[in-house]
């Protein structure tokens, strides 16, 4: 294999340096994993670790990192370039960032930068991202679906020295302790990330070691290459067109007007343009996304219809992105960006998803729930505790159904795919909070040939502690859109004392709503859309899922025109009423065609 | 001059040096505040001269202030230099070191007031520390202006420094600098304001130089020790002249902002021998808003009531070794983090002065005063679209209002509270030129200052018209209780925040407001207090009430409801009026006899 600088690296030797990159990266995100302290990362796995060439150019990404760290890492360490200069970066520094506006997703996404030299030479990066549980601002937990400015929503850090020749700047710590909360808990989460950038060096080094470094640097460029040849290919597979998608974030919380995000993507021989300027400006409360996360989410998207390979910046150059500075999917300073991830970002997943789905129908998919980011913040009074909390309680829901197959239940949205579940169990442990029930959300999935996967409803009580509510989701008004004659997916809510007299719908967006001691949140996530026409779906198979309380015997009855009689519901036993469903889904489709 | 208390090493002064030295080091504190005056870029610094320059000993115990810094700063100064000492430890420190600091809950206000500190060597070995507080018009926060309060928590209320080293030998931590100005609003001003503080800590250090090398190093040092003791002689000496006794007083914020509730602050003075103790234990405790009093500005607040009776003399440590103060933590007067301290100034800061001054007045009825008004202290912010600005603004609107009645002379009308005594006005032509503002009235408010034998001064009367949307936030104080009169004297009329007042889109916008969007056709009305008046409204002569009349400070209504005193118009053009001294005479018979 040949690079463009002339060197070439044996495939065997190519593929042996190709998946220890990856293992480089994995390796970062287990130290990561194993020694921060914010539950969102250790158990909620909300990280990525990275590896970069000497021009700052992504080379591999770690297989268990968040997607929504895919694209926007690639203008990480560029960005540290830029502002830092490589004429003056020195073995033993560690650069710091998390600016949204250039680099980052949301504040609570910090990046560290590690350079590596070998001989005086810089031959490299690793970096380290992580959602750290608070950065300041108004909310605990920093996200502010309300905030009209950054300055609402935490510390913004612009790339810097936190580490220079290995002595750390001791005074920007102090700054950063000061002005988050839960302070012990951030040391650990930046020991934590310098370890594994520092791991990440180490791999680095015994690779140079072991193979020379010559061909470690080929090897790097030649992965770049291998993804660009693997991109083109997939472009050129596709039908050249121009292909469009458009979804909307439920409301500008300030003005109650929902915002409408465009995509229109064109597919050009072995390149595409992913065209965002006809989508809405920026909204005046915390729901814009970032350009790096706009990237992420392009490249999400796009995950679904590449083969495995890694998404470096070989990808990025044959694909190119088009937005409006100042508009929802491109923020400019000052506007507030903390509630991206379950709001815009989650849109121009769908949006993309939808025009490739365009592209390519038999790899389409319908769009999926978006997250629920609720946390509970206060202090916990047990007295083995007496001391300031911030709960993160994710709701995960369902996904968009697949021409193959109905949608999974209740997992992390694409963009949070390989998050896992926090256990209501250790969250009891570690939080004031009990678990009154944590079940599917029936007949939620969208209907459809194959059905969209169901939300998830739980009932979270707080027995221990006084505290506030904050949660930031989406898919409150508009559920997540069918394809192809699928139909949408139920919507989300959240409820304060669900069934009491002091019953609250304080909704999906809401900040710092007061919670008393044994009051309970209710909340309950969207089922992802259906793909193709719900009267065509199998009947067998909307049997099988009322057998499995996903559709009741009404809705199988009102939205598939399934007629199913119930024997047992103990036993299981249900019986399909065939004639009467033939002639229901007849009725049925006389209506809609009337419509 | 002998060394008393101070256990510095004695060297004899004659006291001509000593009188040199001493107004040296006062002509150096003016200098600094010059520095700041000429160079910063905020308005409320380089015009609303809301700023200090202090000077300290070796120790970092402090020796002088400035003759036009701001009463608030007065007290607090004492405590940055020694919290900077602890932080950062006198073995760190350096030449060409400059620390900087703003932490509210160890050394400061609010986070508005940023400290610089410089330590000064002389042959190797640490003499002094020159400082500089200023007020940037900035720290970040919810509210542009960073005073918020509604506040819960300081992480809605800006950027906290704790005590930090912002030059290490000459070099500038650039790392510092790039994470405050990315969290602060109009970063060009903000740093104009930081280069501005280090020119005036460097000219401070200038001149001590000069200083020592005509004086020589041990005479400057022995003036620096004798001056806190000469301090402590006359305040000691002022005590020994008060009756020993308990004299109690309360003033209160009108309301938490989240709670409705007022807030009280009660003082007991015990006044024995030749010392005070300032005993605040039995005041609430903290509020879950922003008007939570730092311990440092409770210790400024009592100074600034004790300079009613203190003789002119600086303003040191030598004071406080006569003066204790007792307070409880986590109380409205030393608030603990992260409780909400932005609007202190107005509110719990003022009132803890009012109780000061009251307890003070007791113990001297020669010297009382009654309470003065609570600045109405505004912001108003946005994007300024006129032509030629086309950039985001935030425009300090304060309006001053009245100061007390006293024994033998009426309060003094439209002059900054006695925290901000020292504060300028900033012209409606200049805020007219740099905002986009008209200020379409500026007068005194007739009838406000409170009756008395001396009057209290009048508040004012301020009309306001933006000229483009933007948010409008306010704190002030006075809105329910008006400031209480002394020995008989009538409370001042109540300070007010009006939207479109008088016509039919009246809107009460409260004196607590935080973001509220104002816009062109809209008309603010801003009205201060008067303040309290002194002794019995009966017993002020006719001839002054007439003047008062004639001079609009007062109306004929108001004469005789509040006064007793029946006047007549004869010409007003030509201010002639006329009093009826028979029925006067029997209308005040008929009050006093209702009383």
């Amino acid at each position: 294999m040949a690079s463009s600088s002339g060197m070439s690296v044996d495939p065997i030797t190519y593929e042996v340096l190709r998946n220890a990159f990856a293992a480089v990266c994995n390796e970062m995100a287990l130290v990561v994993a194993k020694t921060a302290y914010s539950t969102p990362i250790n158990e909620g796995r909300d990280f990525a670790g990275t590896v970069y060439d000497r021009h700052g150019k992504l080379v591999s990404q770690g297989e268990t990192d968040l997607p929504a760290f895919v694209g926007l890492t690639m203008l990480t360490v560029p960005e540290v370039i830029r502002a830092i200069g490589l004429e003056n970066m020195e073995p033993g520094d560690i650069y710091m960032i998390n600016d949204p506006y250039v680099a980052s997703t949301h504040c609570n996404d910090i990046h560290q930068v590690r350079p590596i030299f070998h001989d005086g030479q810089l031959v490299a990066f690793t970096a380290s991202t992580a959602h750290w549980s608070d950065v300041g601002g108004v909310a605990p937990g920093s996200l502010n679906c309300r905030a009209r400015s950054h300055f609402e929503e935490g510390v913004r850090i612009p790339a810097l020295k936190i580490y220079r020749q290995g002595v750390l700047n001791k005074d920007i710590l102090t700054i950063l302790l000061a002005n988050m909360r839960e302070s012990w808990e951030r040391i650990g989460d930046l020991n934590a990330q310098i370890a594994a950038v520092k791991a990440g060096e180490a791999r680095i080094r015994a690779l140079i070691a072991k193979h020379g470094l010559e061909t470690v640097l080929t090897a790097m460029e030649e992965v770049q290459n291998h993804s660009e040849r693997l991109a083109r290919a997939s472009w050129v597979s596709l039908p050249d067109g121009v292909y469009e998608g458009e979804d909307r974030v439920d409301q500008d919380v300030h003005t109650g007007e929902p915002k409408l995000i465009k995509l229109k993507l064109t597919v050009a021989g072995d390149h595409a343009v992913f065209d965002l300027t006809e989508s809405d400006t920026a909204a005046e409360s915390g729901i814009n996304c970032t350009i790096a996360a706009t990237t992420s989410a392009v490249f999400l998207g796009l995950a679904s219809i590449l083969p495995p390979m890694p998404m470096n910046a070989g990808v990025m150059r044959t694909v190119e992105i088009k937005a409006k500075r100042g508009s929802i999917v491109w923020a400019q300073p000052p506007s507030a960006v903390s509630g991206l991830a379950a709001t815009s970002m989650e849109c121009v997943i769908g949006c993309v998803v939808q025009a490739l789905s365009a592209a390519l129908p038999e790899r389409g998919a319908a769009t999926p729930f978006s997250i629920l980011n609720t946390v509970f913040a206060g202090f916990d009074t047990r007295p083995e505790f007496q001391s300031s909390f911030i709960n993160y309680v994710w709701g995960f829901g369902g996904l968009g159904a697949v021409r193959s197959h109905d949608g999974a239940n209740v997992v992390g949205s694409p963009y949070t795919a390989s998050t896992q579940n926090i256990p209501a169990e250790l969250q009891e442990r570690r939080y004031p909070v009990l678990w009154r029930s944590y079940g599917f959300v029936q007949d939620s999935g969208g209907p459809g040939t194959t059905r969209g996967g169901v939300g998830l409803i739980q009932l979270v009580e707080f027995p221990y502690a006084v505290g506030t509510i904050s949660c930031i989701g989406d898919r409150e008004r508009f559920g997540p859109p069918g394809i192809f004659g699928g139909e949408e997916g139920a919507k989300a809510g959240l409820v304060l004392n669900r069934g009491s007299e002091n019953e609250r719908n304080i909704g999906i967006f809401s900040v710092n709503e007061p919670a008393a001691v044994g009051e309970s949140i209710t909340f309950w996530s969207a089922g992802g859309g259906g793909y193709g026409d719900a009267l065509k779906r199998p009947v067998e198979s909307v049997l099988e899922d009322v057998k499995d309380e996903y559709v009741t015997v009404a809705a199988a009855r009102a939205q598939y025109g399934v007629v199913v009689n119930e024997i047992d519901q103990r036993a299981l036993e249900y019986q399909l009423d065939l004639p009467a469903t033939e002639k229901l889904r007849a009725e049925l489709r006389e209506a809609h065609a009337r419509d | 001059m002998s060394n008393g208390a101070s256990g510095q090493p004695s060297a004899a002064l004659d006291p001509i040096t000593f009188e040199v030295l001493r107004s040296a080091f006062t002509a150096i504190c003016n200098e600094m505040a010059l520095v700041v005056a000429k160079t910063a870029y905020s308005t409320p610094v380089n015009e609303g001269h809301d700023f200090a320059g202090g000077l300290y000993d070796a120790g970092g115990q402090l020796v002088t202030q400035g003759e036009f810094d701001l009463p608030a700063f007065v007290g607090l100064t004492l405590l940055t230099v020694p919290e900077v000492v602890r932080a950062i430890g006198l073995e760190n420190m350096e030449p060409g070191d400059i620390y900087m600091i703003n932490d509210p809950y160890v050394a400061s206000t609010h986070c508005n007031d940023i400290h610089f500190v410089k330590p000064i060597f002389h042959e190797g070995r640490l003499v002094a520390f020159t400082s500089s507080t200023a007020h940037w018009s900035d720290v970040g926060g919810v509210v542009a202006g960073s005073l918020n309060c509604a506040a819960r928590t300081h992480f809605e209320e800006g950027v906290r420094i704790p005590a930090l080293t912002l030059y290490k030998r000459g070099v500038m931590n650039n790392d510092i600098v790039a994470i405050l100005l990315a969290n602060m609003r109009q970063s060009w001003e903000r740093l104009g304001d930081l280069h501005a503080q280090v020119a005036a800590v460097s000219a401070g250090e200038e001149r001590i130089r000069v200083v020592i090398a005509k004086h020589g190093v041990e005479a400057v040092l022995t003036a620096m020790a004798e001056i806190q003791t000469y301090s402590e002689r006359m305040a000691r000496a002022a005590f020994a002249s008060l009756p020993d006794g308990r004299y109690e007083s309360e003033d209160s914020v009108d309301q938490d902002v989240h709670t409705g509730e007022k807030k009280t602050i009660r003082l007991t003075l015990h006044i024995e021998g030749d010392h005070a103790i300032f005993d605040l234990t039995a005041s609430d405790g903290a509020a879950e808003s922003g008007i939570n009093c730092t311990i440092a500005a409770t210790t400024s607040a009592i100074f600034i009531g004790l300079a009613a009776i203190l003789p002119p003399m600086p303003m040191n440590a030598g004071v406080m070794r006569v003066v204790e103060i007792k307070a409880t933590r986590g109380s409205i007067v030393w608030a603990q983090p992260p409780s909400g301290i932005s609007g202190l100034a107005i509110t719990s800061m003022d009132a803890t002065t009012g109780a000061t001054m009251l307890a003070v007045g007791k113990a001297l009825p020669e010297r009382a005063v009654g309470v003065p008004s609570a600045i109405v202290n505004s912001t108003f912010a946005g994007d300024d679209t006129r032509p030629t600005f086309d950039a985001p603004f935030i425009n300090y609107i304060w309006a001053f209002g009245g100061t007390g009645g006293t024994k033998y002379k009426d309060g003094a009308n439209n002059l900054a509270s006695p925290f901000g005594a020292s504060s300028t006005n900033i012209p409606c032509e200049l805020q007219e030129r740099r905002y986009p503002v008209l200020f379409w009235r500026h007068m005194l408010l007739n009838d406000s200052g409170g009756a008395g034998r001396t009057r209290g001064g009048c508040g004012l009367d301020q009309l306001v018209e933006p000229r483009v949307p933007g948010s409008l936030s306010n704190i002030t104080n006075r809105e329910k209780e008006g400031p209480p009169g002394v020995f008989g004297g009538g409370r001042g009329w109540t300070s007010r925040l009006f939207v479109n007042a008088g016509t039919e889109s009246e809107r009460n916008l409260g004196t607590f407001a935080v973001n509220v969007p104002v816009g062109p056709g809209e008309m603010l009305s801003f009205w201060s207090n008067g303040a309290g008046g002194y002794g019995d409204p009966l017993e002020r002569s006719a001839e002054s009430i007439v003047e008062d009349i004639r001079d609009d400070y007062m109306t004929i209504g108001s004469a005789k409801s509040q006064y007793g005193v029946v006047v007549k118009e004869v010409d007003r053009r030509r201010l002639r009026y006329e009093v009826d001294a028979e029925v006067t005479e029997t209308l005040r018979r008929k009050m006093r006899a209702a009383r």
